[in-house]
């Protein structure tokens, strides 16, 4: 039985290929997110190890939890370095400065969305724990470096002249020496950072505390260094080896790289689901083909067991020689994109990673999906009676109705599909984030099942439907296409289902896209009109003095200027932030009150929000004591407001009541600017800009900019999804592909007849052309359906909750035409091959051939 | 010669027969036809300078043992092979050199055809499937004829049914009906009675040859049967790819008897 299963396989390479690539492509994906995932913890921990385990000793600050990088505040103070440095042991100790030291741009103004970070870079190329890739370690007083990425981002180069603020926001400039890689740093990782000699660091600082010592031994055993230098400090400090903070760091890297494996797991998933549901469909259609094969081995003695087995054999052959060249593809595919990013991003390059897992887990995952798929198709097998090897009635299943359990089966996923997503969206809407979304999810899934169990009729449903009217009006071919599609409607529906799963996940996409950029679109148009805001980087605190809003307001591009003032407060004795909006009306700025009216704020009350107002226990008409720094008082809350669209403190004062507490001349955090010019705000922004030049730590960003920024970064969302999502299109096409060449196999007689009785070579072709796009038209457009219900689901249970304002349910009509089309023209090349191999059959040689 | 296998319905009011005369031309002839399969050493003459006229309004059967080059010489014929050699002239078009687009126009307007088995598209109903010539082609339905040819083969309650639904039988009377629907110059029949009983062979071949008496159809069919052959007008003997021997007014005896000579 074996030697027949494998002499079959041989004689049948090309089915074999067919069946194959799905798997191959499915198992790339997973095998290639491992390496790609791989390599990039690899590149991390051997960076993060690097910069730790070249020292014999590490002094951090003590009561670090998370790591003392984190802290903001340098908790070593600069003498305990010199303590350091006398226990005997040490050949050298460097304490490391790190400090918010925002850099300029051209223009002045501070650079990023966050600011850069300050670290001070010891001469000795011994105590250095960062990377130089260009030029030298500054060590005058007017040298920096740069860190690589944000000289990427910001263009700087060696040789510059640059400006960076010192912690009083004053300028200095700088002449750039060299590039260093400071990835390794946990906060110039995030904002950027720029690196000084040390006494710079220190000046730039406003004071040397370090954020850790760094030891060099004169040789001896590191632990005892350890034990030795902790000796000395006493507590209060956290002593380790550099082996042991380099495990430390490598540790606490692992998380984002999961996070990204995971994600990119479950588009994997996706793909073999997808692939399965082709390996499924075309082993269906082998074995309906070897009918008289496989019955004449039943003839000659072979049990229904056996025949089981053969199949079986076959696919798990098939799945595990797939998934080998999966694998191999996938080790390309991962090494190939570490190679393309890190290129981008400017990192060395290293060596392929390939874990055990990436080999065993794409080998594995290949072949039990194909020999899962097969399982139902062996099973038919078995049910062929040895006297079908006689027959030679090419069977179709045209006719056969839904049994009862399909329509049932149908009916009961679609029904605990619709109370899943329907529960999943009260949680939602009420608050309740995670479970919602999970219920909606599984929602999703369930009624899928429900689609994949009624596919045979609602394809043959919309076959009818959409071919009723081609079929009359485009000519024979078409005609006959839409005969053939009906022919089947398991095969097509298995086929066209393959499709949905894609589509469905893209429209989804596309759907929770719209609906964010339209709900926010119309959050700005509803909202208070500011169309320039001046703020601080974000971490960093800002201070805008009054005159500035008082010059403004006298500016003819400026229609108004509301100040954000904020200050920390006890507000019946727990922390707040509390604030004043100068030159507007709380009123005409609050998105909406939950109770009380914002109108009625004036001096001797307070407006609280929704969710301070939840922390504390407070409603309409009651009294809070409020301490600030200059007084304190008793303030009568008027209203609880719902969340704001803009950044505003959660704890409203009158400006009147305010300067009471903080002071007339407290100055503001932000400033919300409004242009006269309601159609280009570029003048109001040039006016702040000016306003605001001895002020480069604030940021001014234009309205028309953020939300060009934000409907770019939604589009670049889409894309990556659709990137994703694209796969499992392209092995769904394949599996069109796939379907065609064996029905042109099976129809090839019929085909010889028609093109005997006249039917050209052309019309032949465009009659599996027309089969071909009609799949993948009904497969989308199912799949629209779907993405468009679920992506309501999902955005009304996400959003709702969590958007102030209203959420708009937006279907993207244009996009959506794309994806049809794009599904059209998959079909029109899934059609090509299984056509040319149609149209080339010789009619004499098909009409003799068995 | 009463057959026992002539048991068809009795034919339609006999009209005569339109006398194609001997001045007549041919509705199709070969003239020095030569098919070679395969090149060099392994070259089979399949045909081998067949000289052959098959009139107009006449039934013809082609005869000859097997190997004898019968179904290659209709294939050719019938334009749906190529030839080596020599000329094909089908109601005076030369076949010979047409490009696969102009053959196919060609059997689709001038040509009809009766296989042995897998006749009908299994996708479309009787009715759907005798009027596909005239669908390909895109011309109009001659409804009279139409109804007068489904009346013949006594189809008139079948239209509606599927291939599966319908017998082998059947099945062979709408394949008949559909070559005669479109009112071919030549109707083609490569063993249209191979895969039918003896009962539904005879029935198939009284419409065949009621379709030349009553229509002036003029009919090609390639057989092994004699049985089959008797109902022809004129029976055409191959042997070894060549043109040997005719018969006129053949009977089934007749026929086999210069089968066994040409084997002998």
């Amino acid at each position: 039985m074996l030697r027949t299963t494998l002499a079959g396989l041989r004689a049948h390479r090309l089915r074999l290929l067919l069946t194959g690539l799905a798997i191959t492509l499915g198992v790339a994906f997973v095998s290639g997110t491992f390496v790609l995932t791989d390599m990039m913890g690899a590149s991390v921990s051997r960076q993060l190890a690097g910069s730790a385990d070249r020292f014999d000793v590490i002094v951090l600050p003590g009561e670090s939890e998370e790591g003392a990088e984190r802290t903001e505040d340098p908790a070593i103070p600069a003498d305990v370095l010199a303590e350091v440095g006398a226990v005997p042991g040490v050949a050298a100790a460097a304490g490391e400065i790190v400090a918010q030291t925002p850099l300029l741009d051209a223009d002045g103004r501070a650079i990023g969305f966050m600011p850069t970070y300050g670290v001070s870079l010891p001469a000795d190329p011994e105590l250095l724990r960062y990377p130089v890739v260009e030029g030298t370690v500054p060590t005058a007083d007017d040298e920096v470096a740069l860190d690589t990425g944000t000289a990427e981002d910001t263009g700087f180069a060696v040789g510059d002249r640059v400006e960076v603020l010192d912690a009083d926001q004053e300028r200095h400039g700088f002449t750039v020496t060299g590039l260093i890689d400071l990835g390794a740093n946990a906060m110039a990782a995030i904002g950027g950072g720029v690196g000084f000699a040390p006494a710079t660091a220190e000046r730039m600082a406003g004071g040397g505390d370090f954020a850790e010592i760094h030891v060099l031994g004169a040789g001896g055993d590191p632990a005892e260094l350890r034990d030795a230098v902790a000796a000395a400090l006493g507590g209060g400090y956290e002593v380790v080896t550099g082996a042991e903070r380099a495990a430390a760091l490598v540790e606490a890297s692992g998380g984002d790289n999961q996070v990204l494996a995971i994600g990119l797991l479950l588009f994997a998933l996706v793909a073999l689901f997808v692939a399965g549901l082709v390996i499924y469909n075309t082993f269906t259609i082998l074995v309906a083909q070897r009918t008289r094969e496989l019955a004449l081995l039943r003839c000659v003695g072979a049990e229904r067991a056996q025949v089981f087995g053969a199949v079986l054999l076959e696919a798990a052959v098939v799945g595990l020689l797939a998934s080998a060249v999966g694998v191999a593809a996938g080790i390309g595919l991962g090494a190939g994109g570490y190679a393309a990013l890190s290129a981008v991003q400017g990192d060395t390059p290293i060596a392929p990673v390939i874990g055990w897992h990436t080999v065993l887990v794409g080998l594995v995952a290949g072949t039990v999906v194909t020999v899962v798929a097969a399982l139902l198709p062996a099973r038919r097998a078995t049910t062929i009676a040895p006297v079908a090897a006689l027959r030679s009635q090419p069977e179709t299943d045209e006719g056969r109705r839904a049994g009862a359990v399909r329509i049932g089966l149908a009916a009961l996923f679609a029904a605990g599909g619709t109370a899943l997503t329907w529960y999943g969206i009260v949680l939602g809407t009420g608050g309740t984030l995670e479970p919602g979304m999970l219920l909606v999810a599984a929602g999703g899934i369930v009624s899928f099942l429900g689609v994949l169990a009624i596919g045979p009729n609602l394809v043959a449903g919309l076959v009818r439907l959409l071919g009723w009217a081609p079929a009359r009006l485009l000519g024979v071919p078409t005609r006959l296409a839409v005969a053939n599609t009906r022919r089947n409607p398991r095969r097509a529906a298995t086929t066209t289902v393959a499709l949905t799963v894609g589509v469905t996940l893209i429209t989804l996409f596309a759907v929770v896209t719209a609906s964010l950029r339209a709900s926010y679109d119309q959050a700005l148009e509803d909202r208070y009109p500011v169309d320039v805001l001046a703020q601080p980087q974000m971490s960093a605190e800002g201070a805008i003095p009054r005159e500035v809003a008082a010059g403004l307001r006298a500016d003819p591009a400026v229609r108004s200027v509301v100040e954000v003032r904020s200050a920390e407060a006890r507000l019946d004795g727990t922390e707040q932030r509390v604030a004043a909006l100068d030159g507007a009306e709380l009123a005409d700025i609050a998105t909406g009150a939950v109770a009380g009216d914002p109108a009625g704020l004036g001096p001797g009350t307070v407006a609280v929000a929704e969710d301070v107002a939840a922390a504390e226990g407070l409603s309409v008409g009651d009294t809070v004591a409020l301490d600030g720094g200059g007084g304190t008082g008793e303030l009568t809350v008027v209203a609880v407001l719902e969340p704001m669209d803009l950044p505003v403190p959660g704890v409203v004062l009158a400006g009147t009541d305010f300067d009471r507490y903080f002071g007339a001349d407290h100055p503001a955090e932000r400033l919300l600017v409004s242009s006269a010019d309601r159609e280009d705000s570029s003048a109001a922004e040039a006016a702040v800009s000016g306003a605001l030049a001895e002020l480069p730590a604030i940021q001014v960003q234009t309205v028309d900019v953020m939300r060009q920024e934000m409907t770019a970064a939604l589009d670049q969302l889409l894309l990556v999804m659709a990137g994703l999502v694209g796969l499992a299109v392209v092995i769904a096409l394949f599996g069109i592909a796939n379907t065609l060449t064996l029905s042109v196999v099976e129809r090839t007689r019929e085909s010889a007849m028609l093109r005997a009785l006249g039917l050209t070579r052309g019309q032949l072709r465009r009659m599996l052309l027309v089969e071909a796009v009609l799949i993948s038209v009904i497969g989308a457009l199912i799949g629209v359906v779907l993405g468009v219900v679920f992506g309501w689901a999902a955005v009304v249970t996400a959003f709702t909750s969590t958007m102030s304002g209203e959420v708009l349910t937006t279907v993207p009509a244009g996009q959506i035409g794309v994806f049809l089309a794009v599904a059209a023209l998959a079909g029109v090349l899934a059609s090509v091959l299984p056509a040319r191999r149609a149209a080339r059959d010789s009619v004499v040689a098909a009409l003799a051939g068995e | 010669m009463d057959l026992p296998t002539r048991t068809g319905p009795d034919p339609a009011p006999v009209r005569p027969a339109p006398d194609p005369g001997p001045s007549a031309a041919p509705a199709v002839s070969a003239r020095r036809l030569v098919k070679t399969y395969g090149s060099g050493e392994a070259a089979v003459r399949a045909l081998d300078g067949v000289d052959v006229d098959f009139a107009a309004g006449a039934f013809t059967a082609i005869m000859g043992p097997s190997g004898s080059g019968k179904s290659t010489l209709m294939h050719c014929l019938a334009g749906l092979d190529t030839v080596t050699s020599g000329s094909v002239l089908l109601g005076g078009t030369e076949l010979t050199g047409l490009s696969d687009k102009r053959l196919t126009r060609l059997r689709r307007d001038r040509v009809g055809f009766v296989f042995q088995s897998f006749n009908l598209l299994p996708t479309l109903t009787a009715e759907q499937n005798i009027l596909l010539p005239l669908d390909i082609a895109g011309r109009r339905v001659d409804r009279a004829r139409f109804e007068g040819v489904v009346a013949t083969v006594g189809l008139a309650d079948r239209l509606s049914h599927r291939p599966a639904q319908l017998s082998g039988g059947q099945q062979q009377r709408v394949a008949v009906a559909r070559a005669l629907v479109a009112r071919p110059e030549v109707v083609f029949a490569d063993e249209p009675t191979g895969n039918l009983d003896s009962r539904s062979g005879a029935e198939v071949l009284g419409f065949l040859r009621e379709s030349v008496r009553t229509l002036g159809q003029t009919i090609v069919m390639v057989t092994h049967d004699p049985v089959a052959a008797s109902y022809a007008d004129r029976v055409v003997f191959l042997r070894d790819g060549a043109f040997v021997d005719e018969l006129s007014g053949p009977t089934a005896e007749s026929v086999l008897d210069r089968l066994k000579r040409l084997e002998s």
